[in-house]
């Protein structure tokens, strides 16, 4: 586990990049408007924070995100158990979704305005379709890894299909479907604002847009800022739910190593 | 009365090039109640299957499978398989005690499967390790957890796949005196394959031996030695030693010299 947070070399080369950003924009280094120093990104932070607009903006992004990974990762380990159990299925439908994977995601929002306009439920779809194939991939991954004898020992105690399915498989695929969601979560947080710069007036991507039109460098940075504090703080968040949650992976993994 | 019986089971294994693979010709087997039957074949011979046929966990190609006079299809309530392999049948997900409860909590809930698994851990020496994850004991510990967990479900008969062959040697001498022990105070039937012959004289009342594939019954010996039985001195009787000397050169398929 690494996630206990100990100051490293690493640490003070963020401090020293933010100090060269701060001296360089004050003695106006880079001979332009556009480069502002990084107390006045904080103060721009600080009023929209304050004001609530900027709370507002990535309240909603997240919510679109979370929307979205949530179906989308339902559906990715439902049809991922389905594929994976029943082969025939993987054969009626695995060709279709070869298909649709390697499709660039952005490039299927213009097409998704069309038919589900420019708001919530574009975006929650897009986000969806982003989470859906790796949450699937490793799902199917995770079933086919689940030993037989495994399966095997809820049979001989008389356990039937539907409580093996729960009790058996799904905890030892959730691993995998962790990890899925893992990958997909930084994706989820690019595409949801992705789709908010290109289509609609809503989230944390539309304000950045505009900051932009309005020339507001300040804001664009504090926007980019709070973006990266978001991705990291996501990550970081997931990981220590997902030790929790699967402690004896884990745990076992750690064994085998030693 | 015989409680299990096999009659004239056959298994084919389906082949990616050609006819279908026989794997087991014919074997009928007929296990009395409260026998402890041992199965001993050289390995690749079909053991695990001829006991997951038992166990209703595989179909037979051909002939029946009874347990308690019934024609079995599915794990019938009565018989429990105990794996070779503690590892892949414990869930290292859930504690000990919650392993153990796995075996009734779908007919009795979590709370009552709870009592009973702290009961059973009694019985196995495991009193007090409720609470550890399987990956956390020893190999034999988690052997113990499985069977256990066997018996947590009551069963009249339990179905052994070489179930000490991968712990240690004195591990092993530990685990068998304690199947004995059980076998004993619950009266229960066992039918245990095993490719070490001096388990199987060890343990059982009648051994049967099975030929290579397809496998046939070779051989059915009676034991012959008086129990209770001590893992350390009836290693030494006559009858042991002279058992020892024709099952080893019937597997190795060895004339005697």
């Amino acid at each position: 586990m690494r996630l206990s947070a100990r100051p490293s070399s690493g640490v003070v080369l963020v401090a020293c990049l933010l100090l060269l950003w701060e001296v360089s924009a004050r003695l106006d280094w880079m001979h332009t408007p556009n480069w502002p120093p990084l107390t006045d990104v904080l103060v721009a932070l600080a009023h929209d924070t304050l004001t609530g607009e900027l709370p507002l903006l990535v309240g909603g992004t997240l919510w679109r995100m979370a929307a979205g990974l949530a179906a989308g990762g339902a559906a990715g380990v439902v049809v991922g158990m389905l594929f994976a159990t029943l082969p025939m299925t993987a054969r009626l439908f695995g060709p279709m979704v070869e298909l649709v994977r390697p499709i660039p995601i952005p490039a299927v929002i213009p097409p998704l305005v069309l038919f589900l306009g420019l708001d919530n439920t574009m975006k929650v779809t897009v986000v969806a379709l982003t989470v859906f194939f790796p949450v699937l991939t490793n799902t199917m991954q995770g079933v086919a890894a689940v030993e037989a004898d495994t399966l095997a020992m809820g049979r001989t105690f008389g356990i039937g299909p539907l409580r093996r399915a729960l009790r058996i498989t799904l905890p030892a695929v959730l691993p995998y479907i962790l990890a899925g969601f893992r990958v997909s979560l930084a994706l989820a947080l690019v595409v949801a604002v992705v789709a908010e710069m290109i289509a609609g007036e809503q989230g944390i991507g539309h304000y950045l847009v505009m900051m932009q039109f309005a020339g507001r460098a300040p804001e664009i940075y504090a926007t980019v800022l709070v973006l990266a504090v978001l991705g990291y703080g996501l990550n970081r968040a997931f990981l220590v739910m997902e030790h929790r949650t699967i402690h004896w992976w884990f745990a076992m993994g750690r064994q085998a190593d030693g | 009365m015989d409680f299990l019986e096999l009659n004239a089971v056959t298994k084919d294994f389906p082949s990616r090039s050609g006819p279908p693979a026989r794997v087991m010709d014919g074997v009928s087997l007929a296990v009395r109640q409260g026998e402890f039957m041992a199965v001993l074949g050289p390995s690749g011979c079909g053991k695990s299957t001829l006991l997951q046929m038992a166990a209703g966990l595989l179909p037979v190609s051909a002939g029946e499978v009874r347990i308690a006079g019934r024609r079995i299809s599915a794990p019938p309530p009565e018989a429990v398989y105990v794996f070779q392999q503690y590892t892949r049948s414990l869930l290292p997900w859930r504690n000990v005690r919650d392993n153990v409860g796995f075996a009734v909590e779908h007919r009795l809930g979590r709370r009552r499967a709870r009592d009973v698994a702290e009961v059973q851990l009694g019985q196995v020496g495991l009193a007090g390790f409720g609470d550890h994850f399987p990956w956390q004991l020893s190999g034999g510990m988690q052997q113990r957890v499985a069977i256990a967990r066997a018996l947590a479900a009551e069963p009249a008969m339990l179905l052994m796949d070489e179930p000490f062959s991968a712990v240690d040697a004195l591990t092993r001498l530990d685990l068998q005196a304690l199947i004995l022990d059980i076998w004993t105070r619950r009266q229960l039937t066992v039918l245990l394959v095993t490719h070490d012959v001096e388990e199987a004289i060890t343990l059982a009342d009648r051994i049967a031996v099975l030929t290579q594939r397809p496998a046939s019954v070779a051989q059915l010996l009676e034991v012959g030695i008086a129990r209770p039985r001590d893992p350390v001195t009836t290693r030494e009787l006559p009858r042991f030693l002279q058992l020892r000397h024709q099952l080893l050169n019937t597997l190795l398929a060895r004339h005697e010299a």
